[in-house]
């Protein structure tokens, strides 16, 4: 199978700052892809090698097999929503989503079909006639995305498009983003700093720090298995501590850890003495709950109220303090007080030591 | 209230000195354009149309109404000069506009400085400095001679090119600055969402820059083309006298020739062109406004 | 500007190829006509065009000329009193245009402001002409101070106004409650705030009073000619290496005066 895009080695200087370092990946064809990391970190730029905005200083990028290096922007079949959705401000709405489609010198007629059918798909019907600057936040996002789609590009690039609409609208806007890709079956490359949009939309996501792929996997594997400190701090709350390495046989490490814990994991190649971080997710930890692994006691030093969470912190006997959250499942479900002791518990298996 | 009589005082000076020194004087021209002229300068207290009519005819030997083309024809030549010294200053002032745009801060602020700094050289020498270049054996005419580009010709100053030369080079900088600020305002995006979806450079020149800058090439228009009907000082250094404007027409009623009334005739037709050109203007940027 | 960029492929969405060159042959186009001016200032030669060597005796002969520095004076008393007269009236009136509450027909008091502006200057020429001859206005330097006054009056608004509008209105009103009366918050905050802007007024006014041809030419007589009418008349006797060195000596003067303008207007922006 062919990839939708092929990164290869693409690196992207600005005067003597490196942006980019060498990042090389590939996305699927049809596949939503998310690229994740903080404000900074190159994803925009990413996009717009992508996109034929700017220009590579080293590697190649393939669509679909091909190298589109020399191809300028105006000719890729790749279409952006950008940001701040940069429609054009002296035409109306039919004639933004229709601009890309007359460029490709489509019969009028087939323009009116396709403009009609995309109004439909972002329910705009009504505001064909309408010019940008008299639509919300909202709208103009929907406008963007059917431009973008309108000429049927073959990969679609998403700069943080949700960001900058108000926290209802987003999570409406991210399930009809997804029913979006599933329904068109184009590549999405979407931008984000956002790591619960990410989860929430993304077949895959690539985690990006500092113009290098920290981590590329599922949302799941992501979460349940980050690869680095960066990635398992960066996506989702921790708690984390600094462990050393002890015995190592063939199949598995013992973990000398701060909690006083008998703590052996799948050997992925430690060496003893080797200084590691281990995290745990504070809703892996359950408060008061028998038959558990690992059981220690500790006294709530605080709390936060969430509605559907609580948010813990207990410190154990040996002074560590975890983060421990709590589903609130049941109506009234018994709430801890502050200096209450508790008993907790999690399994072994939820601990991941990390190298680096 | 006292607030109010504030505001009173302060803008009381500027309606003095506007109403007394523009508007009255205005009044005092369109009067005059109605009197007869004196044979001995001035004019008289007399109401005729003769000023208006000398526009069009004048009286052959018999004292007959004969149509004389001869001012027409500096009217059509003003009009067309003016029209082609701003379409002239549009087609450069675009690229060079946008061109500043795109380079770096302090290049920016540079180049700026660089397009306003003539201006503030007197117009004088300025046109001045053309004359040098272009005067019978001048810079410019020895130095195609020098290699060899010409053999002997006719002088490059005195007619209708050397005097566009020198109006463009006048007003330019007019035009230049309008045009860069709407440029300045356009969001690059939108050039690139447009190249995004398939629009070659220059349908995106023609379709979203130009469209969006409009407002700004509309403002140099008017600020090259008004100031051009009024040129004086070009025709009498760059064109020789031979070629007339407007401008020198009018002046030389007021002066030499001292026929008041026919001198303010003309001003009265040249403020009419001025005004009827600003309300086209005006119309279609309002039209352009509910458009968008 | 960096020539080779130009030549080298640039595939950018808002790259224009050919722009920079043209940008390039409009900077010559500028700038050729005042170095050669400048140049020919210096040719010892009295026939303009022969180059025959380097000499300032045109300098020396031309800060001799008494016609000339007659006019320089003239000049600049004039555009000392016009520059007055225009800032201290522009002032007022941006001042109440952008500051008054409840100002009546202001669309129309601005339009009154910048009347100027809109009006070919030989009309405006002409008309006061016949105005100061009906009035029996005899004295030359009054006629030109009083003509340059109003139409310089548009151009110490326009900056000033720009000041005005640029700047925070939230400063007067934290004076006021910070218990300044109006007249302690228009001395210690809105003055020296938009002086910057008033400097750039008054410099802009007197720059386009000196450079002033069309309305001097026709308004001068009584024995006033302002400095571009003598250059004008000393241009229709022919170009002179003289002319070169007093027109290279106007744009210095004119360099000398438009830098720290743009430097302060640039600053206080
Ligand atoms: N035109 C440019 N010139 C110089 N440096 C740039 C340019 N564009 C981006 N950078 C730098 O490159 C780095 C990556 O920028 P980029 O815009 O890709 O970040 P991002 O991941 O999209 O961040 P955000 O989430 O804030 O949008 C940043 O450090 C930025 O300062
Ligand atoms: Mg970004």
């Amino acid at each position: 199978m062919k990839h939708a895009i092929n990164i290869k080695n693409v690196s992207k200087y600005y005067g003597d700052y490196r942006a980019i370092k060498d990042i090389s990946f590939d996305i699927r064809d049809n596949e939503f892809f998310t690229l994740l990391g903080p404000s900074g970190c190159g994803k925009t730029t990413l996009l717009r090698m992508i996109a034929g905005f700017e220009i590579p200083s080293g590697g190649v990028i393939k669509l679909h097999g091909t190298d589109i290096q020399a191809l300028p922007a105006h000719k890729r079949c790749v279409n952006t929503v950008f940001q701040n959705y940069a429609l054009f401000p002296h035409m109306n709405v039919a004639q933004n989503i229709g601009f890309g489609l007359e460029m490709l010198k489509w019969s009028e007629e087939n323009i009116a079909a396709r403009v009609d059918e995309m109004l439909e798909l972002v329910h705009m019907r009504p505001f064909a006639a309408r010019m940008p600057a008299a639509l919300s936040g909202g709208q103009q996002q929907r406008i963007a995305l059917a431009r973008a789609l309108a000429p049927k590009p073959e990969v679609l690039l998403l700069d943080e498009p949700l960001s900058a609409l108000d926290l209802k609208l987003r999570q409406s806007m991210r399930d009809e983003l997804q029913q979006l890709q599933r329904d068109t079956g184009i590549t999405f490359i979407f931008v984000t700093h956002d790591q619960e949009e990410a989860l929430a939309m993304s077949d895959r996501i690539c985690v990006l720090a500092e113009g290098e792929v920290q981590q590329l996997s599922s949302p799941n594997e992501i979460y349940e298995n980050p690869i680095n400190k960066f990635v398992a701090d960066f996506i989702g709350e921790t708690n984390f501590m600094a462990v050393t390495i002890g015995a190592v046989n063939s199949a598995t490490a013992a973990i000398t850890n701060p909690l006083g814990i008998q703590l052996n994991v799948p050997n992925a190649g430690y060496r003893p003495g080797q200084e590691a971080t281990m995290s745990l997710r504070p809703e892996k930890i359950s408060i008061n709950t028998q038959g558990l692994e690992v059981n220690l006691q500790g006294e709530i030093v605080h709390r936060t109220y969430m509605g559907g969470y609580t948010h813990y912190k207990v410190r154990t006997a040996n002074g560590i303090e975890l983060r421990v959250s709590k589903r609130n499942t049941i109506s009234n479900d018994t709430e801890y007080q502050l200096q209450q002791r508790v008993d907790i518990g999690f399994s072994k298996t939820s601990v991941r030591v990390l190298c680096q | 209230m006292k607030k109010l009589s504030l505001n009173f005082w302060g803008l009381l000076p500027a309606y003095l000195v506007m109403s007394l020194l523009m508007v009255l004087p205005l009044l005092i021209i369109f009067y005059v354009s109605f009197m007869s002229s004196d044979p001995y300068g001035g004019y008289k207290a007399v109401f005729s149309l003769d000023s208006y009519t000398q526009i069009l005819y004048s009286y052959d030997w018999d004292e007959n109404l004969v149509l004389n083309l001869q001012y027409l024809k500096i009217i059509a030549r003003t009009l067309l000069l003016s029209a082609a010294t701003a379409i002239i200053c549009l087609l450069i002032s675009f690229p060079v506009a946008y061109y500043i745009s795109r380079q770096s801060h302090t290049m920016k602020t540079l180049l700026l400085y660089l397009v306003t700094l003539p201006f503030w050289v007197s117009m004088v020498v300025r046109v001045y400095a053309w004359v040098l270049i272009l005067s019978n054996d001048g810079v410019l005419e020895n130095g195609l001679r020098f290699f060899g580009l010409i053999g002997d010709i006719d002088s490059l100053l005195y007619n209708n090119g050397a005097m566009m030369v020198g109006m463009v080079y006048t007003y330019i900088p007019l035009m230049i600055l309008p045009i860069y600020a709407s440029i300045e305002k356009l969001d690059s995006r939108l050039i690139e969402a447009a190249s995004d979806l398939y629009s070659s450079r220059m349908n995106t020149l023609r379709r979203i820059i130009l469209p969006l800058c409009k407002p700004g090439i509309v403002a140099g228009f008017v600020l090259v083309f008004v100031p051009s009907l009024g040129t004086v000082l070009e025709p009498m250094l760059l064109g020789g006298g031979k070629t007339m404007m407007l401008g020198n027409l009018i002046q030389n009623q007021f002066g030499v020739a001292r026929n008041w009334s026919f001198g303010a005739s003309l001003t009265v037709l040249l403020l009419c062109i001025v005004l009827i050109f600003l309300m086209f203007q005006a119309r279609r940027t309002n039209l352009n406004k509910e458009f968008s | 500007m960096n020539i080779s960029a130009l030549f080298k492929p640039n595939r950018e969405a808002t790259h224009y190829p050919g722009f920079g060159a043209v940008g390039i042959l409009f900077f010559s186009f500028l700038y050729f006509p005042i170095l050669v001016i400048i140049t020919y200032s210096f040719n010892s030669n009295r026939i303009v065009s022969v180059w025959q060597g380097f000499s300032w005796k045109w300098y020396a002969s031309a800060l001799q000329n008494e016609g000339l520095l007659n006019a320089l004076q003239v000049s600049f008393t004039v555009a000392l009193f016009a520059t007055l007269i225009a800032t201290a009236i522009a002032t007022a009136a941006a001042l109440v245009l952008s500051r008054g509450k409840n100002v009546k027909h202001a669309k129309l008091s601005q339009a009154v402001v910048n009347l100027p502006l809109m009006l070919p200057e030989i009309v405006f020429a002409v008309a006061i002409l016949i105005l100061f001859s009906q009035l029996g206005i005899q004295n030359g330097m009054l006629k030109l101070i009083l003509a340059h006054s109003a139409f310089c009056i548009p151009f110490a608004f326009l900056p000033i106004r720009a000041r005005l509008q640029g700047m925070d209105n939230n400063l007067e009103q934290a004076a006021q409650d910070l218990y300044a009366t109006p007249l302690v918050t228009f001395r210690r905050i809105t003055l020296p705030l938009i002086a910057p802007g008033i400097f750039a007024g008054a410099m802009l006014s007197f720059v386009i009073s000196m450079d002033d041809f069309i309305t001097s030419n026709i308004v001068s007589g009584g024995g006033a000619t302002t400095l571009p009418v003598y250059i004008f008349s000393l241009v229709k006797q022919g170009v002179s290496p003289e002319l070169n060195a007093i027109s290279t000596l106007i744009m210095v003067a004119s360099l000398l005066i438009a830098t720290p303008c743009w430097l302060i207007a640039k600053r206080s922006r």
